[in-house]
């Protein structure tokens, strides 16, 4: 079926679906955690690229997750931006036998799989646009950089060691060394003392018993010490040291997000929970030089894109 | 100390550690991580300077490198280095030294451990000494500027640096021991503890060796040990570093009464050393930064001896002597990256010793120094550094050393080097102010040395232009250097012609050396590391014994391999074409010596451990300083436990 064809048959099918009602715009609650900021940022890419494609046929209601909860009226579907609204989200439907479709976006899959109803992603019922990245993308980031990377270094914490596993496999999958530290109560120097001999690079991972504003400072000095670059997951590990750092911006994950909520508005299920798309690759400049490394921010994101999609 | 901004000791030296031990606030993930606003740990000031944006020549050994080269001395170590030159005067007294065999006790290089100069000015300018003043299983890693340098550091880099930069106290948390039992009576050990109080984190090392020496010298040597190191960060952008120990030694030296050695009978050197060193950094953002150091140190050298064949003479070579410096300095983030450094520095150097001075007087050197470097980037692909020092010494007086180096990074990962700097070295005190008689029952015996105090700066006006090239793929990086280095007013002592007639210090005109070196670090694979650093030198001198102190090529040669998960093997050679110390008169022939190193590493639970064996000289030996000394082939095992 062709693009063309296809949006032809959902502008018809929501036509018909809401003939009776006159055209009645479907109703679509915006929850943000908290007013302004990253989750407004990423609710008007959501809405734009929804109103693309539908302009005019949505009643979008964006407000705080508690000031929606005081709202009598029920959405046709719930978009929680951030961990905090998808917690009330799930609170407010708590006891409706047909809550409306749950959209998730801005979180970290941890987070999010935390507070999800496994039974309704299942159904899809409920879905998401993670915050992090695949793992796939990160470690493909490290070979690119550092083309003779030998070993990778990833700390986990009690909550992420869950990850393992997965990072594992996509290291297996491209031939990546990878030592992994388990980092236990307050072991967290124990830990980097172990495995910084080891590994060439750190990989930062955003558990926040491990990697915190108080932490990274000093996991990042222990590094470089060593001359161990890190890559980062936010813009502020860059900033801060990092030479490297990948990450999604919530424009990025509010435009997956649409994407996906545009495509079950027909009255379909969403799709399952996913990684974000599109992401930015960002060098410190400045380590990078002091590394003797010669980075292009574009070029390596570019790079990356192609080896994911070639 | 760090006048690149960057490159030297910053890196290690600046603290960090502090906190990591604290615990971290439970939390979930959440989305707040990711736009949580981090502080800036590595800005600009902060950073290691790329070698490729150094004014000159830098070989970095690492630790890991230090440990699989076996070396028990860091002087060994810097072997490694293209145109260095090691060996023992006698067992107790190793020393390495750069471009020629001039001097036997390393005083035409400086050398600093965490920031403090080592370099003595008691006698005649030493730095073997205070090479053995630091702990090897303690070092991070040794940065060799190879060149003159008087331009950042002063009198005495005359021509070369030896940085020395021991492990952060925060990457040294936990206890280490490690022993070693070989050959020749060697019996080395090494305690380490390290822990966190609060924020400050501490290390203690005790350490002794203890080895027999050379065959048929009388130079066993004992050598005990203790360094604390401490490192606190009062606030992210503030680090403060605290080092202080004490050394204690037992050198054998003389030799049996004979014809040609009718005084220096064998005995017991005894010697002690105490410092205390501080330092404290600011970044103020934007490539900014504020430094200031201080340091204390004070030695002292107990030798009282009969003079054998008329022993009415009582013979004491003993003396304290006190180094005390303290230094400001102040780095400014300008545009584009320029950068200007500049800073001042004041040392005083003391020395008492009745037979070195023939007074019980202190006599004293004071050094006011003050320097800048500019760091211009007139384009992307070039780096200027201009800049000078500027040094009053209280008794030669005022000298200027200027220094002008371009990198041009011809292409990615390929840099060309030319430069050009003057540099000197300040005479010791000795030869400034020495006075030695010898007095048999209160009548003078003999007159020995008298100084006019008239002696000058040694002066070297060098040349480079060097390479530096990065060949990724391979794994390959190619350091190369050619350069001319003119001395002059070169120190000796002359003046004596028999009994009762004194020696004088005084300049002579110096020879020019030149030639090229070249380091070659190769990882063709991950578990196969080879190294090459060779000299090629002449000298062009007056004097045929002065030709002779420089070899025309020495050599060495590593081969490190992994040769299965946990055991290791490392192979080094080091060879030198015929040359002769400085004052020797002696040619050794073609010195050649072949080490070699045999590594396995466990770990029992979480306690992780390194069993080795070590034979140096494994070729059989080789002469060592004088042709009547042999350096023998010698074994030794180490076992050494971290937990």
């Amino acid at each position: 079926m062709s693009p063309r064809l296809r949006r032809l048959l959902i502008a018809a099918f929501l036509c018909i679906m809401t003939y009776g009602s006159r055209a009645a715009p479907v109703s679509v609650w915006i929850a943000l955690s908290d007013m302004g900021g990253v989750y407004a940022e990423a609710a008007e890419a959501l809405r734009t690229e929804v109103e693309r494609v539908y302009p005019g046929r949505i009643e979008w209601r964006i407000a705080s997750a508690a000031q929606l909860r005081q709202t009598r009226s029920e959405p046709q579907w719930v978009v929680a931006v951030g961990g905090s609204a998808q917690r009330a989200m799930q609170e407010h439907f708590a006891e409706d036998p047909t809550p409306p479709p749950l959209l998730v976006m801005l979180v970290p899959r941890l987070a999010f799989e935390r507070l999800a109803d496994p039974g309704r992603v299942r159904a899809g019922q409920v879905s998401a646009v993670y915050l992090d990245q695949p793992p796939a993308r990160q470690l493909m980031l490290a070979q690119l950089a550092f083309p003779g990377l030998r070993s990778l270094g990833i700390l986990l914490g009690a909550e992420s060691r869950g990850q393992a596993a997965s990072f594992e496999k996509a290291a297996r999958e491209q031939g990546i060394r990878l030592n992994i530290q388990v980092v236990a109560g307050d072991g967290l120097f124990g830990a980097l003392q172990s495995l910084l001999p080891e590994v060439d690079v750190l990989l930062a991972t955003p558990d926040p018993a491990v990697f915190n504003s108080q932490t990274v400072a000093n996991i990042l000095a222990a590094a470089y010490r060593r001359r161990i670059p890190m890559i980062g997951f936010s813009p502020a590990y860059t900033r801060a040291g990092a030479l490297l750092s990948l990450y999604s911006t919530p424009t990025q994950v509010g435009t997956r997000a649409g994407e996906m909520l545009r495509q079950a508005l027909p009255g379909l299920a969403l799709p399952p929970p996913q990684w974000p798309r599109e992401f930015v690759v960002g060098v410190n400049q400045d380590v990078s030089r002091s590394l003797e490394l010669n980075l292009v921010e574009a070029q390596l994101a570019q790079q990356l894109r192609q080896k994911e999609r070639p | 100390m760090a006048r690149f901004a960057g490159l030297l000791a910053l890196s290690a030296a600046w603290a960090a550690g502090g906190a990591l031990a604290q615990q971290a606030p439970v939390a979930e993930a959440s989305e707040h991580g990711y736009f949580e606003d981090l502080p800036v740990v590595l800005s600009v000031s902060r950073l290691a300077q790329p070698l490729n944006e150094v004014p000159g020549a830098v070989t970095v050994i690492d630790r890991d490198l230090i440990r699989r080269s076996g070396a028990r001395e860091v002087a060994e170590v810097l072997r490694l280095v293209p145109g260095f030159l090691f060996t023992r005067r006698n067992g107790a007294n190793p020393v390495a030294t750069y471009h020629g065999a001039l001097d036997i006790y390393g005083a035409r290089m400086q050398v600093y451990v965490d920031g403090r100069s080592v370099y003595s000015s008691f006698y005649l300018g030493d730095t073997h000494r205070g090479l053995q003043g630091v702990v090897l299983e303690d070092i991070e890693r040794i940065e060799v500027l190879r060149g003159s340098n008087s331009a950042s550091y002063g009198a005495n880099a005359f021509l070369g640096v030896v940085n020395i930069i021991t492990r952060h106290a925060a990457d040294s948390h936990g206890g280490m021991v490690s022993l070693t039992r070989g050959d020749k009576g060697i019996d080395d050990g090494v305690a380490r503890v390290g822990w966190a109080a609060g924020d400050v984190n501490l290390r203690l090392t005790a350490s002794h060796r203890r080895d027999r020496g050379l065959d048929r010298v009388h130079d066993d040597s004992l050598l005990a040990q203790a360094h604390l190191r401490a490192d606190w960060n009062p606030r992210p952008s503030d680090e403060v570093r605290l080092n202080a120990g004490s050394m204690r030694g037992r050198f054998g030296e003389g030799a049996r009464p004979a014809a040609t050695n009718p005084g220096n009978i064998e005995r017991m050197i005894e010697w002690e050393d105490v410092y205390v060193n501080a330092s404290w950094r600011r970044d103020l953002g934007d490539g900014g930064g504020l430094a200031l150091h201080a340091s204390y140190e004070r030695d002292g050298y107990a030798d009282r001896f009969p003079y054998a064949t008329i022993p009415t003479i009582a013979i004491d070579n003993g003396g304290i002597g006190d180094r005390m410096e303290i230094g400001f300095q102040h780095t400014l983030g300008l545009a584009v990256r320029d950068r200007l450094v500049w800073g001042i520095e004041w040392r005083r150097e003391t020395a008492q010793s009745q037979s070195f001075f023939f007074s019980n007087a202190t006599f004293s050197v004071n050094r006011f120094r003050g320097f800048l470097n500019y760091e211009w980037r007139p384009h992307p692909q070039v780096v200027v550094n201009a800049g000078g020092l500027y040094e009053n010494h209280n008794i030669i007086g005022d000298s200027f050393a200027p220094r002008l180096t371009a990198n041009l990074h011809v292409a990615a990962d390929h840099t060309l080097r030319a430069g050009m700097t003057s540099a000197s070295r300040a005479p010791g005190l000795y030869e400034l102010r020495g006075d030695t008689r010898f007095f048999s029952g209160g009548v003078l015996a003999d007159w020995t040395f008298r100084s006019s105090g008239k002696v000058k700066a040694e002066r070297v006006l060098s040349q480079e232009v060097g390479y530096l090239g990065r060949f990724r793929s391979l794994g390959l990086t190619v350091d190369g250097r050619a350069f001319v280095e003119r001395m002059n007013d070169r120190i000796r002592f002359s003046g004596r012609t028999g009994v009762g007639v004194p020696n004088d210090a005084v300049n002579a005109p110096g020879p020019h050396i030149h030639g090229f070196e070249y380091q070659f670090d190769w990882q063709p694979t991950t578990t196969t590391r080879i190294l090459l650093a060779e000299a090629h030198l002449r000298a062009a001198s007056g004097r045929a014994d002065e030709i002779i102190e420089v070899p025309h090529r020495s050599t060495t040669l590593s081969f490190i391999q992994q040769l299965m998960r946990g055991v290791d093997l490392s192979l080094i050679s080091h060879s030198t074409t015929p040359f002769s110390w400085s004052g020797t008169n002696n040619v050794l022939d073609t010195p050649r010596q072949l080490d070699a190193r045999l590594a396995w590493a466990f770990a029992v639970g979480a306690t992780r451990g390194e069993a080795s064996v070590t034979v140096q000289a494994v070729n059989g030996g080789h002469q060592e300083y004088v042709r009547a000394n042999r350096f023998e082939r010698r074994a030794f095992a180490t076992l050494r436990l971290d937990f």
